[in-house]
């Protein structure tokens, strides 16, 4: 029996001409890469148009993948950028004319998590939890968008501080302080519900991951870890 | 231990708790899985189609100053096949992927440490070009145009002309002539779009005057779907439903 190709091994198949190779690596780490873009775009429709330009752009670019970390966290990066330079470019064309099919989109207003706070998926979440979390990512829309990054990676994706900065291309230290920043801010936003009585035994942080098991084999972390 | 701002380590605590309890569980919508399959087999045909263009190993570094224009022209040296003969084609090999990136690719960085976002229909970037050559590589060789493939290195040199006044008739037309054999054209240029599926029929259109793609969709019972994209827009400049 074999095992299964490799993430790396996928990536230098479809590097070498294999046209099924790219298709099975996003396949495996699509739902992941999906909740990162969902919850850094705020809404199902930039999250997917997000998610769709980094699948061109991983593809077309595999070719430049050193292998200097792991696919995975190379896969999340380019899903982050993506995200972020839509956002990026939402901004710039905040000026523009409104699109014609403007009714036919969920609302957007209060920025870009307002969507996410629409009807979520599953319906369990409707029941457990709807206003809190619907709190959370509005709280987390006002936020500055390199700050709602790192505090998807590593407050809500469970990603170590380390692997946080190697998505996102920048030192642990900024990771941890753009962390710190964005939960204080929430912390004023979110202020009642930080007072709630059973608060504190809420759910725990999520388990974060090692560079080399994302994303099936969660570990958790030390709070030295988590940043902040 | 408090935060930057002089937060509480509770309260950052109590934060990072409440964003855990937000995280997204949901599984990719199908609707979006649907799309990005779309696409993907849209990336899958576009660089099939390259792989079929002659290339040369480019054996000195002089080459490197070999022009965009030339480079993406070399890229059409392929015959004209249908969309879903593209996908079912499986991959010709590690040069063809090369030259098909080079055709086609967007802006590319250099490095996996320059993962930046994704810009799918963006101009072809000469930069990314010499990245490969950069790598020993292998580009599009000789420009002429091969003409025992039956293509043409502009895809538009023969397109139908489609006014938005009169899209409906002017598409309608366009579909009993449909000539797809512009597949490699268009992804030489940038022009294939991602909406377009393995069985569409792809044709190079002039949309009031701009180089435009149509795709169009199967017919079905409730009539023929159309899309047509300029090459400068990002989206779908029309959208059509040609009665049956």
């Amino acid at each position: 029996m074999t095992s299964p190709p490799t993430d790396a091994e996928l990536l230098a198949a479809h590097v070498a001409g294999d046209p099924h190779a790219f298709g099975e690596l996003f396949g495996r780490h699509r739902d992941r890469l999906w909740a990162v873009a969902l919850r850094t775009m705020g809404n199902p429709e930039d999250a997917a148009d997000g998610l769709q330009d980094a699948m061109v752009a991983a593809f077309r670019r595999a070719g430049s993948f050193r292998g200097d970390s792991a696919v995975t966290t190379w896969l999340h990066r380019v899903v982050v950028n993506a995200c972020l330079d839509r956002l990026r470019a939402a901004k710039v064309r905040a000026a523009d004319p409104l699109p014609d099919d403007l009714d036919q989109r969920r609302p957007a207003a209060g920025g870009p998590a307002a969507g996410a706070s629409a009807q979520p998926a599953d319906p369990a979440d409707v029941v457990v939890g709807h206003e809190r979390r619907d709190r959370v990512l509005a709280a987390l829309a006002r936020l500055p968008d390199e700050q709602r990054a790192a505090l998807v990676l590593v407050d809500m994706e469970g990603y170590p501080v380390a692997e946080a900065a190697r998505i996102l291309g920048c030192a642990e230290g900024t990771v941890k302080s753009r962390c710190s920043r964005g939960r204080s801010r929430l912390a004023q936003h979110l202020a009642d519900l930080l007072t709630e009585p059973g608060n504190p035994a809420g759910p725990p942080p999520v388990p974060s991951r090692e560079p080399s098991a994302l994303p099936t084999e969660p570990r958790r972390h030390g709070p030295e870890e988590v940043g902040g | 231990m408090t935060g930057h701002d002089g937060t509480g380590h509770d309260e950052q605590e109590l934060v990072r708790r409440l964003l855990a309890a937000s995280r997204a569980e949901e599984p990719l919508p199908p609707d979006v899985a649907a799309r990005l399959d779309d696409a993907l087999a849209a990336l899958v045909a576009e660089r099939t189609v390259s792989a079929g263009a002659s290339v040369t190993p480019l054996s000195r570094r002089r080459r490197r100053v070999v022009s965009w224009a030339v480079a993406a022209a070399a890229a059409v040296v392929v015959g004209g096949v249908a969309v879903g003969q593209l996908v079912s084609n499986s991959g010709e090999g590690d040069a063809g992927s090369t030259a098909a990136d080079s055709a086609a690719g967007p802006s590319v960085l250099a490095s996996d440490d320059a993962g930046a976002g994704g810009l799918p229909e963006a101009a072809p970037d000469p930069d990314a070009q010499e990245d490969r050559e950069d790598g020993g590589g292998l580009v599009a060789g000789d420009p002429q145009p091969d003409r025992s493939g039956g293509a043409t290195t502009d895809p538009w040199a023969r397109a139908s002309r489609v006014a938005t006044a009169t899209a409906e008739r002017d598409l309608a037309a366009l579909v009993a002539t449909a000539d797809p054999g512009v597949v490699a054209g268009l992804a030489a240029q940038g022009c294939l779009p991602r909406e377009v599926r393995p069985d569409d029929t792809v044709v190079a259109v002039l949309l009031d005057g701009r180089p435009a793609t149509a795709l169009l969709r199967p017919a079905g019972p409730r009539g023929q779907r159309v899309l047509v994209r300029a090459c400068d827009d990002e989206r779908p400049t029309l959208r059509l439903r040609l009665a049956p």
